[in-house]
């Protein structure tokens, strides 16, 4: 069975996101109720978006760069967060505790005329990952500065051993890069 | 009774004597019940009012059609989504109806839980993490955070209208790698 006028799978997102404008609404809805293809087709697309609060409540967390909405969502239902904030240029000593479901850090910077900003993570000077253009926290008052986040799972990091990381934050202006911040950490492992 | 259009769904239950024509009742309800759910997802925002809604919904829709009521059969997806949106009001608005004739239709009316498809969520996680960070951002502020495309985009720094395009780009390769390991 299949529908010779499919609904666009766009138009299936904003219906539930409610993007639509009521005449395409009622255009959707009357389609919707007509036709078992797309009503499948949508199923599928709410079962994954009605999935997502689980993947991400879930004990142990996942890897995601985070915003200060979500981190205050995140809060909100019970994942335990651990945060650590850092300036160019610092040393910072960090653990992970046996509740932490995501260890997240901040790092600020000044990436106002940046319109993309990387996230290296290096160890002995080899690079061990690398997160591509993370969301900018823009400064909302002068001197408060931008930011970019990278959180990183518990069950994860409660792996590591003692070790040293130099984080990189690169930022993309006008074709060029620059390093707009590099950042040190001390990782005591997870003692139990 | 799959291969029955609505129309005719429709013409079996009102011309036989009230409450005998079993199986094309259970059809209707079989065939919509999983539409009238998902409007209720949508617009109740809430999977037990979604239930509810599916339950009054369908004993309307079967009243009418033993009363003779659906004048135009060809048409009845409508009149069944009509019903839908009035019900919907009425639900949003907290009102209780319909309790005595649930009693009679019971059981019939309550979907099949195993009829919505699961995710596998540590399949999803993964399918999460492979999305650019941008993306992922999008997805988990839209559908953990429940924010808007406005509020994401004042939050990013992008237009909403760029936020909608990460989010359909974003959704459409989740579904692809959910399909690609089923």
């Amino acid at each position: 069975m299949t529908c010779a006028t499919p609904i666009p799978f766009n138009t299936l997102v904003d219906w539930w996101t409610g993007d639509l404008v009521p005449d395409e609404i009622d255009r959707f809805e009357e389609h919707l109720f007509g036709c078992a293809w797309c009503e499948r087709r949508l199923d599928r697309t709410v079962s994954i978006v009605r999935a997502i609060p689980e993947v991400v409540r879930r004990r142990g967390g996942f890897r995601i760069a985070l915003t200060d909405t979500m981190s205050a969502s995140l809060d909100a239902h019970g994942v335990h967060l651990r945060h650590y904030r850092a300036s160019p240029g610092d040393r910072i000593a960090c653990t992970v505790g046996a509740e932490d479901d995501l260890v997240v850090t901040w790092l600020s910077a000044d990436l106002a005329a940046a319109g993309r900003a990387d996230i290296e993570i290096l160890e002995d000077g080899a690079q061990i990952h690398l997160l591509e253009d993370v969301p900018i926290l823009r400064a909302r008052t002068a001197g408060t500065g931008d930011r970019v986040s990278y959180a990183l799972p518990g069950d994860l990091v409660r792996t590591f051993p003692d070790r040293s990381l130099t984080v990189r934050l690169h930022a993309f202006v006008d074709g060029t890069v620059r390093i707009a911040g590099e950042y040190h950490f001390d990782h005591a492992s997870f003692r139990g | 009774m799959e291969a029955v259009a609505d129309a005719d769904l429709v013409r079996r239950i009102a011309s036989a004597a009230p409450g005998t024509d079993g199986d094309a009742e259970r059809e209707v309800c079989r065939r919509f019940a999983p539409r009238v759910r998902l409007y209720g997802l949508r617009h109740l925002r809430d999977g037990a009012a979604a239930d509810d809604l599916v339950q009054q919904v369908l004993v309307r829709v079967l009243e009418q059609l033993r009363a003779g009521g659906v004048r135009e059969p060809e048409r009845f997806a409508s009149f069944v989504l009509g019903t839908c949106r009035l019900t919907a009001i009425e639900i949003t608005r907290g009102e209780r109806r319909r309790a005595r004739l649930l009693e009679i239709f019971g059981a019939d009316l309550v979907p099949d839980p195993e009829a919505a498809p699961s995710v596998d969520v540590d399949r999803l996680r993964r399918c999460l993490e492979a999305l650019a960070q941008r993306e992922r951002a999008v997805v988990v502020l839209t559908f953990f955070a429940d924010r808007s495309a406005d509020e994401i985009g004042a939050e990013l720094g992008v237009l909403p209208g760029n936020v909608r395009v990460l989010r359909h780009r974003a959704l459409s390769r989740l579904a692809e790698c959910i399909e690609s390991a089923a």
